[in-house]
């Protein structure tokens, strides 16, 4: 884990590309902490934001989001040759995929699932879902990945019209990579479940420091409290009580 | 010119310089490793110690709020026992850690104490005499001086080692808090700890912290931290660390003039890991550019004429 001073090479409303010297590499599912504030040393918004990385390099990170807030308005706004301050690579990532995982994405969290699904051995099955087809990110990169891909968007602008959910049909001892709503997460843990299948997701918590001090991302498990940060981000769903999640 | 000396005593402990990390914002020692050498900081404040492990509160436990949070964590810890057996060993030799100790009655916060009497790595043991954000019916000990002397009498004679009693901020006087502490033969005091604070969620028309109140923190309690540091240091004798907003070498440069011998940094390190480091390298720029050779010099130096 390093903090670095990334240099902006692009950014707008979603996603940012930065150049990271040093940047001691990656497992899929895992994070960085991205500070805010041309100097690195932003004090008001005071905290980094918790993004997936989407994809990158040795030196290159990319990220993908939604402008929600203040925090991912100013990310989205900056300017190439600004430095930001990036804190990372943190939490557990995802375990290595099996043949056979089926990976499911839902709004921002497809961000999470793109260096995934390229490392699922014979090809993935990737089920994304959006509000409209421009809401379903990344959309042309999976495409270009050539995993057997299906889209459901809600206006029924691409692939199916409904939920990604509608598309998910779990079987005996597969595996379910689960990135999105928490609703999303649970209603594909709970179908998992039934099936029998195992199901793995990737959770999201509002988050002060990212990197296991601050105690802030407390999630409760079957194990008492865990840090989204440390233990997760990634974690087995049976394992989660999702009330804790509201 | 040679490099500035960045070394203070505090409390009779020698620091390297005058940067240490705050209790709650740096784990245990060991969870900052990758980020940095905790030998090159003065040292640093453990998370507070319960004689029983605590698990925390619920979610949500944080929220970022203007130049600043609010955390109500709920003093989660593994104990004193896990604490003295398995977190201390791992430390390096070379790094000054002080324990940080809290308890919800007096007799409790004395048995900590004298379970870390006398344990070889600890520098010294700081008394947090409240938590806004932790019920301990109703009452946060540092918010009355018949409260805060009980405790740090209980305190002072359950050990003989360094006691430094962390002052709430949440209280009318200051300075009659910090001469309560240097009556009951405190050895130092560190202040402030956080604002007690509110943030509501006008959606959902609920707070949201899931224990309502929380503790404010960052740059937006500095001037609060800063007047009380001075009007503390005015008060009393007693070496002073001071707490608060802390993110730049200029920061506690200011705290330094107005009375501290030392610094914490805390909610700096949660967006920058290396805050602490970078708060010494600051000092030391300024020092060298205002031509201070000795840290020490700007203690207690602010001109009011």
């Amino acid at each position: 884990m390093i903090q670095a001073g990334a240099r902006v090479r692009a950014a707008d409303e979603e996603r940012i590309v930065l150049e990271v010297p040093g940047w001691p590499g990656h497992r899929p599912g895992q994070f960085a902490m991205l500070g805010l504030g041309g100097d690195a040393r932003s004090q008001d918004p005071l905290l980094g934001r918790p993004m997936a990385v989407y994809r990158g390099d040795a030196q290159n990170l990319e990220f993908r989001f939604k402008v929600v807030g203040r925090g991912t308005r100013i990310l989205s706004g900056l300017s190439a040759g600004a430095t930001i301050g990036i804190v990372g690579p943190l939490g557990n990532g995802f375990p290595d995929p099996l043949a056979g995982s089926v990976l499911l994405g839902g709004g921002t969290g497809i961000a999470s699932l793109l260096e995934l699904a390229a490392a699922v051995p014979d090809g993935a099955r990737v089920l994304l879902g959006g509000r409209t087809r421009d809401q379903v990110l990344g959309l042309a990169d999976f495409q270009a990945l050539g995993v057997d891909l299906e889209v459901a968007t809600e206006d029924g602008s691409e692939g199916h019209r409904g939920l990604v959910t509608d598309l998910l049909e779990p079987v005996r001892d597969q595996t379910i990579y689960a990135c999105g709503p928490t609703a999303m997460m649970r209603v594909v843990a709970e179908a998992a479940h039934k099936a029998g299948a195992r199901c793995v997701v990737s959770l999201e918590t509002p988050m002060g420091c990212g990197f296991g001090v601050c105690l802030g991302c407390a999630v409760g498990t079957d194990e008492g409290f865990r840090y989204v940060c440390t233990h997760g981000p990634v974690f087995d769903a049976g394992t989660i009580d999702w009330e804790t999640l509201a | 010119m040679s490099a500035p000396d960045l070394s203070v005593d505090f409390c009779g402990v020698r620091l390297r310089n005058p940067v240490l990390l705050a209790s709650g914002t740096c784990g245990y020692g060991e969870e900052l490793a990758p980020f940095l050498d905790l030998r090159e900081i003065g040292g640093f404040v453990a998370k507070s110690l319960t004689l029983e492990p605590r698990v925390g509160n619920s979610p949500a436990r944080i929220v970022e709020t203007p130049a600043g949070m609010l955390n109500a964590i709920g003093l989660e810890n593994v104990g004193v026992e896990a604490f003295v057996r398995e977190k201390l060993p791992r430390l390096p030799d070379g790094v000054v850690v002080f324990a940080s100790v809290f308890e919800t009655a007096i007799d409790r916060y004395a048995e900590v104490c004298r379970q870390l009497d006398g344990v070889p790595r600890i520098a010294g043991i700081e008394i947090n005499a409240s938590c806004p954000h932790v019920k301990a019916g109703g009452i946060e000990f540092g918010q009355s001086p018949e409260g805060l002397r009980d405790l740090v009498r209980a305190c002072r004679a359950a050990t003989p080692g360094r006691v430094i009693v962390k002052l709430s901020p949440n209280v009318t006087s200051i300075a009659e808090m910090a001469r309560v502490c240097e009556g009951e033969g405190a050895d130092g005091l560190s202040l402030i700890n956080s604002l007690q604070a509110l943030e509501v969620d006008i959606h959902a028309r609920r707070p949201v912290l899931h224990n309502v109140l929380g503790g404010l923190t960052g740059p937006a309690i500095r001037p609060v931290a800063l007047r009380m540091v001075y009007q503390a240091a005015r008060a009393v004798s007693l070496p002073i660390c001071g707490i608060g907003g802390i993110s730049t070498g200029a920061d506690a440069v200011a705290f330094l003039l107005c009375g501290a011998a030392a610094v914490q940094v805390g909610t700096a390190t949660y967006s920058r890991p290396r805050a602490g480091l970078e708060v010494r390298d600051g000092m030391a720029e300024y020092c060298a550019a205002e031509g201070v050779g000795k840290v020490t010099e700007l203690i207690g130096a602010l001109r009011t004429d």
